[in-house]
């Protein structure tokens, strides 16, 4: 009976860990976007440089951005309120490699205008950075609608490129992110 | 073959030989004189046997002077061990360069020089190679009676004498108090001693500079980034905006941090002579009102105007000299502390990075009549209050000074009064550079400039002896009239309580609180008295070239004093009598307008003109400057929207 118990407890604390872990376990190749569904850490993003994988900036105000419980899936998405303002939402930077194909899928409802960019770099380090000679791609602009939408992109990285981020641009209205999957 | 013989050709003669001094004035001194014999000097310039391109330069420079002044060439040899005549030994010659001061500094031109006689040659050696050159002009200016005082051929002085004059005693040594020097550029710069902007034989010498001050511009040009990253440019009235929207960056966004490292670092690998690399704000406020820059804006200084910026400038300015250090630890950042990042930001623990040479400019709401050391004028000590404070804890502390300040207006205005107490007091608190804006190449000007050049590299000459020295070579026989000229107006403004700058009492509104007609009229008695003295031609073109400033001043007086009538006549209260008063004004500044600058045209020389242009004064001067006038406040605005109106009638 203690045995079975113990059994159990292990067998539910290894559901919980995968889930935890989806994008990762379930899609077979690493999720190049950390934090992809917004459901760890806080919700300080845009508050704070850096944290949980995202950093909002005001681009016009009003605006703001924040983690929020609208969620496509799980607890939290992020959601951007622009208004009449706009903001960007950056991932953070992950290694990629050189003319090969990247494939970017994001889930988006809401009001307004969105975008959805890539922005490439030769070197980016704690020290320094230094853009790619072709440094930016908007793979789509869009008006998303009241209803959960996925976004399938794809880019071809640039042939000097090591680096990148997604940029998640939004426009007048409120929009909302989630489940980002950058390969 | 007999070895021909040594001769001696240091007379003592100074009953037929006339040294530098006395032909000027000065207190006679006797000393020897080296004449040629038969038209040739039996002497030679004596360079290294490996001579570097300045030591060469300075041979050459030395042997050019000297056919200047005796009319007669010298050659320029290579070090032989044989040599037995009479030699000039320049630069590290194994006859001369031990004697050289040590090269203590590490910028070129900062180490100094000696000059020293020996029973057959003298030695004229820096510590390092410029100093070498400086060393041979300031024999030449010193013991020869040269000097320059503007870049033009009126502004070189260079007596004709039979002989070249070497004391028997001399030995000098002469090491610079400001060790890095930096006003005009070109022929006078280097001449003087200046060790930034200039070149020898077209190649950049001295302490190298990559850009002089603002550079946020330049470093994240709107062009290239704002479309791709606004993230990077100051929110401003609720939106990124690019900088030539006179706006700065967003300094706390981590990634520019590391973009405006990179582009520092990209330009000193590029040029590894590079010494000191300017980062610096924008000329104009507009500093980021994003949260992140929010949260670094010192409490209580959100609106002053020597501070709100100062948090994020000099953050930023830390973060990027301790990413830089790594890269590139030989080489400097200089950074500004200006307008509204002044001030030493108030943070526990805020330090500048050893590599960040911080350069202070005393401007703005600064005086510029009174100087650093006076503790009765409020604008000077709220800047000296802030300057202590960068000097104690920066190990570069640099002067971005505005000594010839009102030359940009082409307006006599003395500035030696100043000079005679800022610089001692720059020297003492351990100034590193000592730059100064120069606009007008005015001869009234030459006098300020001479005796800022001067005390940058000997803080504690006698003032009334160097005015006294440019008088005598200028002025020739008219010398002391000139004199009492220029010591009235340093005098007279010495003591006028009055402050002048750029918006404490701008030039248009102080001048004519300066220039009162009892001083214009004593001023020009003064000059009459000069212009009556049969002095040499050279010397009355020189006077002559100062009444054409003396009345292009007074030409400017009375158009100020025309256009302010009709303000003195209306409600200033009342819009639309301010409104009709600038009319007025406007049309009467037009008329007289138009005729001064007929007369800068037609009077002023041809490197006036080229300088600052003549109508920047009328602008300054002008009827859409009612606001200038004005504090900024409701009344500004209000004047301003009246200045506006006006704009949009043109």
């Amino acid at each position: 009976m203690k045995n079975s118990f113990f059994l159990i407890h292990i067998i539910v604390l290894l559901i919980v860990f995968m889930f935890s872990f989806s994008d990762n376990i379930f899609s077979g190749e690493e999720n190049l976007a950390a934090n992809p569904s917004f459901e760890t850490g806080g919700k300080a993003v845009g508050q704070e440089y850096n944290q949980n994988g995202w950093t909002f900036f005001v681009i016009e105000e009003p605006a703001e951005g924040k983690i929020t419980g609208n969620a496509k899936d799980g607890k939290s998405c992020f959601e951007i309120r622009v208004q009449k303002g706009r903001g960007f939402l950056h991932s953070d930077v992950f290694p990629v490699e050189a003319s090969s194909d990247l494939s970017v899928s994001v889930w988006v409802k809401g009001s307004g205008k969105t975008a959805v960019e890539v922005l490439w770099w030769k070197e980016y380090n704690g020290d320094i950075v230094n853009e790619s000679e072709h440094h930016r791609d908007v793979l789509k602009k869009f008006e998303p609608s009241d209803s959960w939408e996925e976004i399938n992109l794809s880019a071809r990285i640039p042939k000097d490129a090591k680096y990148a981020y997604i940029r998640l641009a939004a426009e007048g209205g409120n929009i909302c992110f989630d489940n980002i999957v950058v390969k | 073959m007999k070895v021909r013989k040594v001769f001696l050709f240091l007379m003592l003669c100074p009953v037929l030989f006339i040294n530098a001094h006395n032909i000027y004035g000065a207190e006679p001194t006797a000393s020897p004189v080296l004449t040629p014999r038969d038209g040739n000097f039996e002497a030679y310039i004596v360079i290294p046997e490996r001579a570097t391109g300045v030591e060469r330069y300075a041979a050459d420079e030395l042997a050019k002077y000297i056919k200047e002044i005796t009319g007669t060439e010298i050659l320029v040899i290579r070090e032989k061990p044989e040599l037995k005549y009479f030699g000039f030994y320049i630069g590290k010659t194994d006859r001369g360069g031990s004697y050289a001061p040590p090269a203590q500094r590490q910028y070129n031109g900062s180490n100094g020089f000696r000059i020293k006689r020996l029973s057959d040659g003298l030695v004229i050696a820096g510590g390092d190679d410029l100093s070498t050159l400086y060393g041979v002009y300031e024999f030449l200016e010193k013991y020869q009676g040269c000097a320059w005082f503007l870049e033009t051929e009126l502004g070189k002085i260079v007596p004709k004498t039979e002989g070249i004059s070497i004391p028997e005693d001399l030995d000098e040594i002469s090491v610079p108090d400001i060790p890095i020097r930096w006003m005009n550029s070109g022929g006078w710069a280097l001449k003087n001693k200046m060790n930034v902007s200039i070149k020898i034989n077209g190649h950049p010498e001295g302490v190298i500079n990559k850009w002089n001050y603002h550079t946020y511009r330049v470093l994240v040009p709107d062009d290239k980034y704002f479309e791709d990253h606004p993230e990077y440019f100051s929110i401003k009235r609720g939106k990124r905006v690019p900088g030539n929207d006179r706006a700065q960056l967003c300094t706390t966004n981590p990634e520019l941090i590391k973009l405006v490292t990179q582009h520092l670092i990209y330009e000193l690998k590029r040029n590894p002579e590079i010494n000191f690399i300017s980062l610096t704000a924008n000329d104009w406020a507009g500093y980021c009102l994003c949260e992140h820059c929010k949260k670094q804006i010192i409490p209580g200084w959100e609106d002053d105007r020597g501070g709100m910026g100062s948090g994020p400038v000099h953050i930023f300015n830390n973060e990027a000299a301790r990413r830089l250090k790594k890269y590139c630890p030989d080489q400097f950042i200089k950074v500004g502390a200006y307008s509204g990042y002044l001030r030493y930001p108030k943070i526990k623990g805020f330090k500048p990075e050893d590599n960040l040479a911080i350069m202070f400019t005393p401007h703005i709401h600064y005086c510029h009549n009174h100087s650093i050391t006076d503790k009765s004028c409020s604008y000077i000590t709220d800047f000296m209050n802030e300057y202590y404070q960068w000097a104690e804890n920066s190990k570069h502390i640099q002067i971005f000074a505005y000594e010839c300040l009102f030359g940009w207006g082409n307006i006599i205005w003395p500035m030696v009064h100043i000079l005679k107490k800022d610089m001692p007091e720059y020297h003492r608190s351990g100034v590193e550079q000592f730059f100064t804006q120069t606009g007008s190449q005015t001869y009234s000007y030459a006098l300020n400039y001479y005796v800022a050049a001067k005390m940058a590299w000997d803080s504690s000459l006698d003032v009334s002896r160097l005015i006294k020295e440019f008088c005598l070579k200028s002025y020739g026989k008219a010398a002391s009239q000139m004199e009492d000229f220029h010591r009235f107006l340093e005098d007279t403004w010495e003591n006028n309580p009055g402050h002048v700058a750029y918006y404490t009492a701008p030039l248009p509104v102080s001048m004519v609180e300066f220039y009162t007609p009892r001083v214009v009229k004593e001023a020009k008695q003064l000059l009459e008295t000069a212009e009556a003295v049969d002095a040499d031609s050279l010397s009355k073109e020189r006077i002559k070239l100062i009444r054409t400033e003396f009345d292009y001043l007074r030409l400017i007086l009375n158009y100020i004093n025309a256009i302010s009538e009709p303000y003195k006549k209306a409600d200033m209260n009342n819009d639309e009598e301010v409104y009709r008063a600038a009319q007025e004004a406007a049309s009467i500044g037009k008329v007289l307008s138009e005729a001064i600058i007929e007369y800068f045209k037609k009077n002023m020389p041809e490197e006036v003109q080229r300088g600052w242009p003549y109508n920047g004064m009328l602008r300054a001067a002008g009827v859409h400057n009612i606001p200038y006038r004005t504090p900024a406040g409701p009344e500004r605005e209000r004047y301003l929207k009246i200045r506006d109106r006006m704009e949009k009638q043109k």
